[in-house]
């Protein structure tokens, strides 16, 4: 039986939008009567062919639906950016869970983008009671007034906001970009900024526990990593991201910390003797310098590195090497390149005990919680850490992950190193070469009746709707579930449901900018409209970045997890064949927009991260955090 | 002797009575934005091995002078507790964590447990101030 494609929606022209049209919302492709609906379902019992054979991707991007003739065609955001589980969103709580599906945003907040419409205005026009950025979803009432999408509350428009830079006319504000593009970026003013911008920091904390290793292929594989990561880092040093103030540090440490001072013309090397986190510095200068004033130093010390004779004590000094890096970033937070080759033996925060057995039904979680309090304070000192587990045995790096989970940062695994040694050098490539957004901070507001209920991704959640990331990354992605409460819905079935996402962050030239991605949605009153919208991308992304939280903080055991993904493919195709009268009609039936959710949550299954056992523990650590750190923006078959 | 027992467990109901109230505000401040997240996360994670001793000190010194019907009544908060303390994920900054603290309703959760211990420890406080006048006249 051929496969039926959903109907695509329908192209809307650019009309010219009139200020006083009363507000028509097109109603949406999928409100149609029951019978039509039942011949869109798919029967997952005997249609084998449910991916697409044409086309570059085998499952569609489900755009949302335009929103009408008073709302322009750009309005919403890209679909990749940010997009809903369900294109129609109930407009009641009990609709919602009677389709039992869940609702939230898969977002990329920070996506690098093709094109951008970037504003510098005197005057950000916000919303004064929520705070919500102006966007295309607003209604204007006069020449000087405009009403917010979200709380449906009146503005003033200031008098600048009339102009159009990109006509050069006067008198439309509908015409300024920030009215016709569903994602914009604002250069903020100064009531943005808390501190002066920092100087971009690096600082590159490798472990050389195993160099000196009495394995001839263990001490190679070491060698190899340092001699990848010396020759990313000469390679782009001068294409770090930063001003001419960027700052640059370089820690190694085995059973010892050994410290470099760069500042003069030749580096030299200073072994730490005490271990102990709170010590002083040897020196207040001289370990952190401007990349452009001690170039030489700094490339004379990488290019020695792979050779440097380092003094053969035995361990490692993970906890120590963190809080130095902690105390040099303090004062302007940052990025730490974190690099771990064996398990932290020696000082704070070793860690001792049996490994735990892979098929452990808590294998996955931390067995201390030092890493996630030093997580904090780098939170509190803007240090973002990403994690490179380069060392070919167990490391124990389910304990260590919390560093850079909870940091916005990244985590990354070379166990075959010689082998590894492009994929290293590529991927350390990537990380130095990205664009930075410190200090930066997202924030997700929604109409009125909708509400955050938790945040998933690699970031620390300070309030509800808004998480603190020490370092945005372009290829971080974000899970929100959302919560529909009593005021869902009541503005009617002609205006949209809009969600903004708005993140603050320090650019690398040290401006401070802010990216605001906005959505609107259709409401759906009708249960079948709410699974003809639902989209399985989104819904899947949400439910791996949920499942891998669960498991991250111990909330829930593996098998709890496999469980509850199970049912959350079921429970929705039970609850369509309740609601479209189906039961026992000789089939699964299933909406199209899910109907590839039991085979995506197959697939998901069979990830390391969520498998019931892995070869090593290390092997699901780094699948669980690579889960929770971009799943939320595409999933991965 | 039983009416020196008693006084002192009331002291002590009346000590976690206060303590609730104290934890029930800084909840509501994290919730509304007042306090920070770390900072209020210190505060809360500090009284609850403090909160459970004493609680479980309650029902084992009424046991231990046979005051039955009164050691039910105050043994099974104690009870979960002490659960709640030890069943701790190891990697998880305490009770409180201020990276989980923000997800899923947990102060809103949170906020009615301690609303129920304040009444719990309100009515422990009656019982016992009537039991004490009760031995107090009899005792004539």
């Amino acid at each position: 039986m051929p496969f039926v494609a959903p109907t695509p929606p329908l192209p809307v022209g650019p009309m010219p939008r009139q200020m006083t049209s009363p507000p028509t919302l097109q109603q949406p492709q999928w409100s149609t009567a029951s019978a039509q609906h039942r011949e869109n379902s798919v029967n997952l019992l005997r249609d084998r062919q449910l991916l697409r054979t044409h086309g570059s991707e085998p499952i569609e991007t489900v755009a949302p639906p335009p929103l009408g003739h008073s709302f322009p065609a750009e309005a919403n955001c890209n679909p990749d950016v940010m997009s809903c589980t369900m294109n129609a969103v109930p407009a009641t709580a009990e609709l919602l869970r009677r389709s039992r599906l869940p609702l939230g945003l898969a977002m990329h907040p920070f996506k690098d983008l093709r094109s951008l419409a970037i504003i510098q205005a005197n005057v950000i026009v916000r919303c004064r009671d929520c705070r919500a950025y102006i966007n295309p979803f607003v209604r204007f009432s006069s020449q000087q007034r405009w009403r917010c999408s979200l709380c449906f509350l009146d503005n003033d428009l200031p008098e600048e906001f009339l102009y159009d830079p990109i006509s050069q006319t006067y008198g439309d504000p509908s015409r300024r970009p920030e009215i016709r593009n569903g994602t914009v970026e604002f250069i903020a003013t100064q009531e943005y900024s808390v501190r002066p911008p920092p100087p971009a920091t690096y600082i590159l904390a490798l472990d050389v526990s195993q160099v000196l290793s009495p394995d001839p292929a263990v001490a190679k594989s070491a060698t190899a990593y340092l001699t990848a990561v010396s020759q990313t880092l000469l390679r782009c040093l001068d294409r770090l991201p930063g001003d001419t103030r960027t700052q640059l540090a370089v820690i190694t440490f085995n059973g010892v910390l050994h410290l470099y001072k760069l500042d003069g013309p030749r580096p030299s090397l200073l072994a730490m003797p005490d271990l102990d986190g709170d010590s002083d510095l040897p020196m207040p200068e001289g370990l952190l310098v401007t990349v452009a004033e001690c170039r030489d130093a700094i490339v004379e010390l990488l290019e020695s590195l792979p050779e440097l004779e380092f003094p053969a004590v035995p361990g490692c000094c993970l906890g120590s090497a963190l809080a130095i890096a902690h105390r040099l970033a303090q004062s302007s937070g940052g990025r730490l390149l974190l690099f771990l080759a064996s398990r932290p033996s020696v000082g704070p925060g070793a860690l001792s005990g049996p490994a735990g057995s892979d098929s452990d039904d808590l294998a996955g979680q931390p067995a201390t919680d030092y890493y996630k309090r030093l997580a904090l304070d780098c939170c509190s000192a803007q240090l973002s850490v990403d994690l490179f587990c380069v060392g070919p045995g167990h490391t124990d790096l389910a304990s260590v992950m919390p560093i850079a989970v909870y940091s916005s940062g990244r985590v990354h695994r070379y166990p075959h190193l010689p082998d590894d040694a492009d994929r290293l050098a590529s991927d350390l490539g990537r990380h130095l070469t990205r664009k930075l957004g410190l200090e930066a901070v997202l924030r997700v507001r929604c109409s009125n009746g909708y509400s955050v209920a938790a945040f998933y991704g690699s970031c620390f959640v300070r309030a509800t709707d808004l998480a603190a990331l020490p370092c945005a990354s372009p290829d971080a992605g974000f899970a929100i579930q959302l919560a529909v409460g009593d005021g869902a819905g009541t503005a009617g079935a002609s205006e949209p449901v809009v969600f903004q996402a708005a993140l603050l962050y320090t650019g690398r030239k040290g401006e401070r900018r802010i990216r605001v991605h906005t959505l609107g949605l259709p409401v759906a009153t009708r249960i079948e409209d709410v699974f003809a919208g639902s989209d399985q991308r989104a819904i899947i992304g949400l439910l791996a970045q949920i499942g891998a939280e669960r498991i991250i903080t111990g909330a829930s055991r593996l098998s709890d997890s496999r469980d509850a993904l199970v049912n959350a493919a079921a429970d929705p195709l039970a609850a369509y064949a309740r609601a479209t009268g189906q039961r026992g009609a000789g089939g699964l039936w299933s909406p199209p927009g899910i109907r590839l959710l039991p085979l995506l949550i197959l697939a998901l299954l069979k990830w390391p991260a969520f498998r019931p056992s892995v070869g090593q523990l290390d092997e699901r650590a780094a699948a669980l955090a690579e889960v929770n750190f971009f799943v939320g923006a595409a999933p991965v078959i | 002797m039983s009416i020196l027992v008693m006084s002192l467990c009331l002291a002590g109901s009346l000590a976690l009575l206060f303590l609730a109230v104290y934890l029930l505000m800084t909840l509501s401040d994290l919730d509304c934005d007042y306090l920070n997240v770390r900072e209020a996360c210190d505060r809360l994670n500090k009284w609850v091995w403090p909160e459970a001793a004493v609680a479980a000190a309650v029902p084992i010194l009424l046991l231990l002078t046979l005051h039955w019907v009164l050691f039910l009544l105050s043994a099974p908060l104690p009870c979960y507790l002490i659960y709640r303390c030890l069943t701790l994920p190891k990697g998880q900054i305490g009770l409180f964590d201020p990276f989980e603290i923000n997800n899923r309703n947990y102060i809103k959760r949170a906020m009615y447990f301690c609303t129920f211990k304040l009444v719990h420890y309100l009515l422990l406080f009656f019982v016992l101030l009537y039991s004490i006048i009760y031995y107090l006249v009899a005792g004539e």
